[in-house]
Formats: structure tokens, C-alpha cells, sequence
């Protein structure tokens, strides 16, 4: 089984969708309860006429539910994980109905193991989105090879002025970091907002959105920065977009490049591609950050760390509009999980996507004991140091770090090494009782001036300093 | 070489911060480099933000502090599975803080303390002894001391202490050595504060005995009136208090006396009050009396006469009783009461929790089958009752009770609406879950998951970590 009551908890959009599905588990509620394998299904009796139907798939998580809610998941969708967990016996084995089928048919499929009696045709033909199964699903249909010529032509071409619209919004960013330096970084510093916002509004008109966004960011992050640390936050920043300009322009076929300056692979072409390196291992869910970006999409990043080998990092990253309310994570941290990653291209490889996930895996840490994690590098930060010599554009990496502790020096929290000679500035404070507990190993991000601590292995077991 | 890369980076960070270009600023070998670039300050901007990046690491102003690290308790964490029901108590079912203390407590005598991570109590004022370490820690934390061992307390260590150590330290010598602890309180009660001097003189409270009038006395006018309230309390139950002549004869009349079979027996009743004035002056009185001056003053000769025949007609009345008894009587008095009052009707639960906290365990336990009887379906009389014996009771001593099946028909009940009924089932289920032992908690589960609850109902949130937190075998 993949789901604890944990994972639910993590899941949850908020603590009041949580309570709101405790006050559905009572047995008036659910006219029926039914499952097939790892598909569990209900409907439960809401405000309407007709009941709302529910689904989740215990292989991946996965779920449906038909109510308005616009929190993902609902408090439909919890309770029925909740009762599912708790106590399967009042899920009678039945016959997967149409609706159910349906929504299999709609998804992605991410290694769900789906009900024998799924129907595997029609899964196939409205469930991919893939371009290679688009193209296989119709294998009698011949390209016509004139057609073709013109679509890549056509093609070559828009990337072509795709390419020359950043060039001239990216000349456009020089001049304005040269004003920059040339009206003073104090100035900057005291209305980063309005000067941002300007460029930012003009690189997305040049078609540079990565570099759009990270400018239109600028001003929260520099917030977010102790006030005596800011000046040099903002150089180190302005200087990695200044790195990121010049090896654009060197090379604007390159992809990791691309994506910092433009826009990201589609998801597809990155599963699709035979170079993107994959790597199967199992994984640890070490940490997780969303964030609520200015131009109105939240950033889910998930951390994972590879146990089978070496020290590797992944990050999945998903975005999804603000405007579509509350949505939980879809793992919890601490969660091990059986997988093959495809990563983005990149001199540092570290964002990745899930290519396929093992359905017997997803077994949450704290439940089954704990699964020790690589031997931490004596150095750390050599670590950095060599992913900055491949890409010195990179801004922050996921570190191990060897056993040590927090300590504080004034108000400023710090991490230090149990043989003291590694001491590292800490971003945020931790709770007390937490940073109060040694730890034999770390993951923290490291960004070249403080770490943000992300969980730790202790005498105490695994700790989240998120919590 | 790292000063030099100091001195160039403020040289250039100078110039940036108030504008105009800082090639002159850089050193030679990165202004070779930058010259000829079409931005030269760009070029300088990137050196200068990969030299932070990498080259540069802060130091922190002053000696680091390390926090003191969290000390181990003398008792382990629960088993995983009962450390993520806890967990689900505690941030989703999200019980109140008084519950929380209650679990706390339920965990010790199972033999576990709450994992850290699981919960993290703000107070330690209700919980158990084995956590003054980390109480003694948290205060520590916020005084940047270390501490978080306990030994045991001497004239010489006394002030070594933290507060919260130091009084499970007394509390335990008071235990043990009731002499040494008195002598000890004797010389350093009075160099405390009046807050701390109150819980020091708190610990006499246990084994509290004729041989500390002396001790109490010394401080019957203390300058807190705290003090003075809680010490004049333990004179009037060792029996050392004079209380004023005319204020008992007032009282008394409050009261009437007349003999009921068998011979030689007395009913006492409450007189009908007419007035809230009367009522007011009779609470004063009460308040300010002691339960031995209460029998002198009704001419009877015993306390057991006056305990024996009360009458139950003004609940106020008997309210006012209890409480006198709870805090004025004697240990052999408080007992009698208990023994006569089985369930909370008509008597405030404070003042039930009041007269039931003077009884030992052993008491307790032989007062509670009567007090499971005569419960109603919150359990609550019960679990006052059963304090210090939370996580024992058997099945077959609830099982056939009829507050268990009005709790079962209770939960059979489809109404969700927060009703009365909804919120004594709630209370009672949690109730269950501190009383009952681990098969109990089984058994109690199965029964009411058969009845009309999901297994995952939050109402059995207690009773599910009851279900799977093993006995474990205490060690010293």
C-alpha cells in the first residue's frame, strides 16, 4: 500500500480541508464505497441531489473527484484516502464503473497499476498525450513529404526569430544592468520593485520568460535577505544573469541554457528524448519549497536524494496558477520511492521528471525505519565548487552535509560541522527544540552565502526543519 | 589573499553602490580581463558575484553558541505506529491543549514520552515528572545555560538548579526522605521568590503531616498572599488552624442538625436560603473555614458524623462541602467523602477533581468500579477518578456498564449535527481511550467500528493510540 495517514496529512492542501474530511468519515455519508486492485472509488452525499463521485489510485496517488472544490486534492478525496487507510474492510471489490474508467482514460499514465478489467485499448488511444504515441496510435496515416519540408521550414524559422527577439531583449538586459551599475545599486536597492518590473514586462515581450521571471523575483528575494547581506545578494544575482547572457549568446542552441534564458522542454520531449540521462534508483523525498510567484503560479519544488548510489540529487518541479486554489504536495517528506528519473539536460544535471514509478514503492521512512543515507563528503562544498566550475550560472544545489549542529552568533542561526571546520550561515531561524537536536547527516541547499536547511538525519531520527 | 579579495570587493561594491563605473576600482589582472569587453562592468559584476559565490564565506560575528543539545528522558519514544497516531492527534484531529496533557500522560504510564518532533509541550507545569529535563532545558535554552540532569538535591546543589528540576528533585526527596526535604525547605524557601517559594512549599503536599506545623506556621504570614492561603489550607488538614469563634457559630447556623436512625446517627441539612446575600455569605465563610471547625461548630464529635450525615438537598451547599473537605480536612476525611461520592450530580467537577486528587492511587482504585458504575456516558467522574491508573482498566470491568451502551447508542445515532449528545460521545470515546487498557482500547475499537463509526473516525483517535502503545517495561 502507498498511503499512510502521513502521507495523507502531507497531502492535504490545509488543515481545514483535513477537518473538513474528518466530518465526511461517517458511514451516512458514503451511499457506496467500492475498490479493484489500487483503484478505491466512492460517492459521497454532498449539499446536491446527486452525490459527488470520488476516485484516487493507491498505486500513484493519483486522484478525481467530480465536487467544485478548488482545493487539490478535496476533503472528498482526503476522507476517502483517510477511511481507506484506516480500515479497507467497507470497500467492497467491485466492478470498476464507466466514470472511473473515464478518468483512467483522461490521465497520464505514471506506472498506475490499474485494474484488470481496465480497458487497455482505450487507455492507450485517450490516455497518452505523447507525441510517439500520438504518432503510433495512427500507424496507417503517411506524411506527406512536401508538408513536412514546410513544417520544419516553418519551424527553423520561428525558432529563428524566437532567437533573434531574445538576442535583442537580452542586448536590451545588458543596457539595463549597465544603468544599473552606472545610477547606483543603493538607488536600485531602495525601489527594486518599479525598476524590475520594467525590464521584467519587457524581456517576456522578447520572449525571454525564465529570465523575465527571475528579474520580476528579484525584489521578493532580496526581502527575504537579511538587510546587511542584500548589496551582495544583489551583485551575486545580477552577475550570474550577466553569466547566463554571455553564454546564451555563445551558444544559443544549448538547452540548459535555453530554458534559463526562455522557456522549459515540454515534459514529453524531455521522456521522449534518448540522450536525457535516466537514472532508477530509490529515492528519499528530502525536502520541499512552494512558493507563490509575482506573476501568479506556485512553485512546487520537491526534493529527492538517489540511495542506491553515490550522493545525487533530483528536483521535480511543477507550477500550477495560484488562481486554482489550494493543491497538496504529492509526496511527503521522508517518502521513499522506487523510480526512474529522466533529467533535463544540463552540465549539473538536477531537474527531473518521473519517467515511471515502481507501484509497489512510496513506502513512507518513518513507518518502516530508516534507510541510511549516503556517507556525507568530509568537504561539502567542493561539491559546489566543481558544479560551479560546469555552470557558474548555478545559484543554488542540494548539499549533504557530514554530522554537526546548530548554533547562533547574535540573532543569526548558523550550521557548523561537528569538527568545526565548516561553519555556514543558516537562512531563517528553525524551531528551537529542533535545531537543538545534532544531526548525523543534512540536505540542505546551498546557495554561496547561506544554507536553507531542508531535513536531517539524528540520534532522533529524521527531522524536517520545515516543520 | 582573502583580505586582498576583501579589499577588492569593497573597493568595487564602493563604486556600484553609488553609481558610475568601477574598472578603475578592480585589480590589474581583472581589469586585463574585463577592458575589453563591450560592458566592462558587467564583466566585473560577474567576477565579483562567482568571487561571493565561492571564494567568500561569512563568519559569524561572535563565538558560536551552540544550542543545548535536547537531553534524552528516562523513558523511550512509543513505537512508530503510535507516534503517527500521535501525530494525527496532535496537527490534524488538532485535540485541545488539556487533552494533549492528558495523552502526555497516558504515554508515561504506558512507559513512553512524546517524540519530539511528534510534539513539543510550551508548558511542563501539568505534565509529568520524567519531563523536568527538558523543562529544565527549555528554561536553560532561554537563560543559554546548560543543564538537563537530575540528581539528587542537596543544601550545596540547591542553587545549581533549574526551577523545574529543582522541584521534581524536592518532590521526589519529599517522597523519599520527607525529613531532609522539609529541612531543606525550611532554609531555602524563604530566599525565593514568592511564585517559586508557593510550588517549593507545594511539595509538602505530599506525605503532609503534623510534623510540618512548625514549618508551616513560619510561614502562615508570608508576604504572598498565595502562600499564606495554601499554607493556612495544610494547617487546617493537619489540624492546626483556631478559626475565629464567631465566625464558626455563624456558619453553623447555616445548618441544621437532627438525629436519624440508626441511634446515635445525625442528619445534616442545608438550610433554605432566601437571600443571594445569605448564599454569598455562606460561600465566603466556607471558603475561609476549615471542615474541622465546621463539626466543632455543629457540636458533632467527629468529622465522620458530619461526613455520614449529609444530606444532599442544596448542591451548592454540598459543592461548598466538598471543596472544604478537599482542602481543610483530614487525609481519613477526604477518603470518607470520596467513598460517598460516586459521581459528579449535583457536585462541580472541579471540586470532585478537587477531593479526588487527595486520594492515593490505591484509594482511587478501589473507589472507581463504583464511580464506573454510577458514570454517565462522558466517563468524565472516571477519569478523574482514575488518575495515576489511566491505561488500566480491563474490558470486562467497562464492558456491561451502561454508560458504555449509551455511548454505543450514541454513536448508532446518524445525526452529525454537533449536538449535545454528538459532544458527550466525542468526550466519552476520549475518556475511554485514557481509561482503558491496550486490549481494552482493541476490544473497545472493534465495538463501536461495528456499531456506526469509520475506523477512521476522529472521535477514536485516543482509543487507536491506545490500541497500539504496549506496556513498556519501565527500567530505572
Amino acid at each position: 500500500m502507498t498511503l499512510t495517514t502521513n502521507k495523507i496529512t502531507e497531502i492535504a492542501p490545509d488543515q481545514s480541508s483535513l477537518n473538513a474530511a474528518h466530518k465526511l468519515m461517517k458511514p451516512s455519508k458514503w451511499p457506496s464505497l467500492a475498490q479493484r486492485g489500487d483503484l478505491v472509488w466512492g460517492e459521497c452525499q454532498g449539499s446536491g441531489a446527486n452525490p459527488y463521485r470520488t476516485v484516487f489510485d493507491n498505486a500513484n496517488t493519483g486522484y478525481k473527484c467530480t465536487c467544485p472544490s478548488r482545493k487539490y486534492p478535496c476533503k472528498h478525496v482526503l476522507a476517502l484516502m483517510w477511511m481507506y487507510v484506516e480500515e479497507p474492510a467497507p470497500f467492497a471489490d467491485g466492478e470498476v464503473p464507466q466514470w472511473v474508467n473515464d478518468w483512467l482514460g483522461r490521465r497520464r499514465n505514471t506506472g498506475s497499476s490499474s485494474p484488470q478489467d481496465k480497458p487497455k485499448e482505450k487507455n492507450v488511444a485517450a490516455g497518452s498525450k505523447s507525441l510517439v504515441e500520438a504518432k503510433q496510435a495512427e500507424p496507417g496515416k503517411t506524411l506527406d513529404p512536401e508538408a513536412e519540408a514546410k513544417r520544419q521550414a516553418a519551424a527553423e524559422k520561428r525558432i529563428k526569430t524566437t532567437q533573434h527577439s531574445i538576442a535583442s531583449g537580452i542586448d536590451e538586459l545588458q543596457q539595463w544592468l549597465e544603468d544599473q551599475v552606472r545610477t547606483g545599486l543603493t538607488a536600485f536597492l531602495n525601489d527594486p520593485n518599479s525598476r524590475c518590473r520594467t525590464i521584467a514586462a519587457r524581456l517576456v515581450d522578447a520572449k525571454a520568460q525564465a529570465l523575465a521571471s527571475r528579474l520580476d523575483e528579484l525584489p521578493s528575494r532580496l526581502m527575504r535577505t537579511p538587510s546587511d547581506a542584500r548589496l551582495n545578494s544583489l551583485i551575486q544575482e545580477l552577475g550570474q544573469i550577466v553569466l547566463i547572457c554571455r553564454a546564451w549568446k555563445a551558444n544559443q542552441h544549448d538547452g540548459e541554457l535555453s530554458r534559463l534564458v526562455g522557456s522549459s522542454e515540454n515534459r514529453d520531449s524531455i521522456l521522449e528524448s534518448a540522450t536525457a540521462l535516466r537514472v532508477s534508483a530509490t529515492w528519499e523525498v528530502v525536502g520541499e519549497q512552494v512558493t507563490t510567484r509575482r506573476d501568479g503560479l506556485v512553485s512546487q519544488a520537491t526534493w529527492l536524494m538517489n540511495l542506491d548510489e553515490g550522493i545525487q540529487f533530483a528536483l521535480l518541479l511543477d507550477f500550477f496558477p495560484a488562481s486554482l486554489g489550494k493543491r497538496g504536495s504529492a509526496f511527503a517528506i521522508g517518502e521513499q520511492l522506487e523510480a526512474e528519473l529522466a533529467f533535463y539536460p544540463a552540465r549539473q544535471p538536477l531537474r527531473a521528471v518521473i519517467a515511471e514509478r515502481k507501484s509497489n514503492s512510496g513506502q513512507d521512512n518513518t513507518a518502516n525505519g530508516e534507510r541510511d543515507w549516503p556517507a556525507a563528503p568530509v568537504q561539502p562544498l567542493d561539491t559546489y565548487r566543481d558544479a560551479l566550475r560546469l555552470a557558474p550560472w548555478i545559484s543554488e544545489l542540494p548539499l549533504l552535509l557530514p554530522s554537526g549542529r546548530i548554533g547562533h552568533a547574535g540573532s543569526a542561526c548558523w550550521w557548523q560541522s561537528q569538527d568545526r571546520t565548516l561553519t555556514l550561515p543558516i537562512a531563517g531561524t528553525p524551531a528551537k527544540h529542533i535545531a537543538s537536536i545534532p544531526s548525523n547527516k543534512t540536505v540542505a541547499l546551498w546557495d554561496g552565502m547561506r544554507l536553507t536547511l531542508l531535513s536531517a538525519q539524528s540520534d532522533w531520527g529524521r527531522l524536517s526543519y520545515a516543520e | 589573499m582573502q583580505n586582498d579579495l576583501l579589499n577588492t570587493l569593497d573597493a568595487l561594491k564602493g563604486q556600484w553602490m553609488i553609481g558610475g563605473s568601477a574598472l578603475e576600482k578592480a585589480p590589474a589582472t581583472w581589469r586585463a580581463a574585463a577592458q575589453d569587453d563591450p560592458h566592462p562592468d558587467l564583466a566585473l559584476l560577474a567576477f565579483a558575484g562567482q568571487a561571493m559565490q565561492f571564494a567568500l564565506r561569512a563568519k559569524p560575528s561572535s563565538e558560536l553558541e551552540a544550542m543545548p543539545p535536547l537531553p534524552r528522558l528516562n523513558l523511550p519514544t512509543p513505537p512508530q505506529p503510535a507516534r503517527e497516531q500521535i501525530r494525527n492527534l496532535v496537527r490534524v484531529i488538532k485535540i485541545a491543549e488539556s487533552q494533549i496533557v492528558a495523552m502526555i500522560h497516558l504515554l508515561a504510564a504506558r512507559g513512553y514520552v512524546v517524540h519530539p518532533t511528534d510534539y513539543m509541550p510550551k508548558s511542563f507545569q501539568h505534565l509529568p515528572d520524567v519531563y523536568a529535563p527538558w523543562s529544565a532545558w527549555q528554561l536553560a535554552e532561554e537563560a543559554s545555560n546548560r543543564t538537563g540532569h537530575v540528581d539528587k538535591i542537596t543544601v550545596e546543589n540547591w542553587g545549581q538548579w533549574m526551577p523545574a528540576e529543582r522541584r521534581a528533585a524536592l518532590l521526589l526527596l519529599r517522597r523519599t526522605q520527607p525529613e531532609e526535604a522539609r529541612q531543606l525547605i525550611a532554609e531555602q524557601a524563604t530566599l525565593l521568590p514568592a511564585d517559586e517559594r508557593l510550588k517549593v512549599i507545594e511539595s509538602l503536599d505530599e506525605s503532609l503531616s503534623t510534623e510540618d506545623q512548625s514549618l508551616l506556621e513560619g510561614f502562615a504570614k508570608d508576604r504572598s498572599g498565595k502562600v499564606r492561603e495554601l499554607v493556612a489550607r495544610y494547617l487546617a488538614r493537619i489540624g492546626a488552624v483556631q478559626d475565629e469563634e464567631l465566625e464558626i457559630a455563624e456558619f453553623a447556623d447555616f445548618f441544621s442538625v437532627s438525629k436519624k436512625a440508626p441511634p446515635g446517627g445525625y442528619k445534616i441539612t442545608a438550610n433554605r436560603l432566601k437571600t443571594k446575600a445569605q448564599r454569598k455569605r455562606r460561600g465566603e465563610l466556607a471558603a475561609k473555614l476549615s471542615f474541622l471547625s465546621l463539626v466543632q461548630g455543629l457540636n458533632l464529635t467527629n468529622e465522620n458524623e458530619l461526613l455520614i450525615g449529609w444530606e444532599h438537598v442544596d448542591a451548592e451547599a454540598s459543592d461548598a462541602l466538598v471543596r472544604m473537605v478537599a482542602t481543610t480536612a483530614s487525609q481519613q476525611a477526604a477518603a470518607t467523602l470520596a467513598s460517598r461520592i460516586s459521581s459528579l450530580e449535583g457536585i462541580s467537577a472541579e471540586a470532585f477533581q478537587l477531593l479526588f486528587d487527595r486520594l492515593g492511587k490505591e484509594s482511587r482504585r478501589d473507589l472507581l468500579p463504583i464511580v464506573l458504575k454510577n458514570d454517565d456516558a462522558s466517563f468524565s467522574a472516571a477519569v478523574v477518578c482514575a488518575q495515576g491508573l489511566w491505561g488500566e482498566i480491563r474490558f470486562d470491568q467497562i464492558g456491561s456498564l451502561h454508560a458504555l451502551q449509551e455511548l454505543k447508542k450514541m454513536a448508532g445515532e446518524t445525526d452529525s449535527k454537533r449536538t449535545v449528545r454528538q459532544e458527550t460521545l466525542r468526550s466519552g470515546l476520549f475518556s475511554l481511550g485514557l481509561l482503558a487498557d491496550q486490549a481494552a482500547a482493541t476490544e473497545l475499537l472493534k465495538l463501536f467500528t461495528n456499531t456506526n463509526l469509520f475506523a477512521s473516525d476522529p472521535m477514536l483517535g485516543l482509543l487507536k493510540l491506545n490500541a497500539c502503545l504496549p506496556q513498556e517495561s519501565l527500567s530505572d
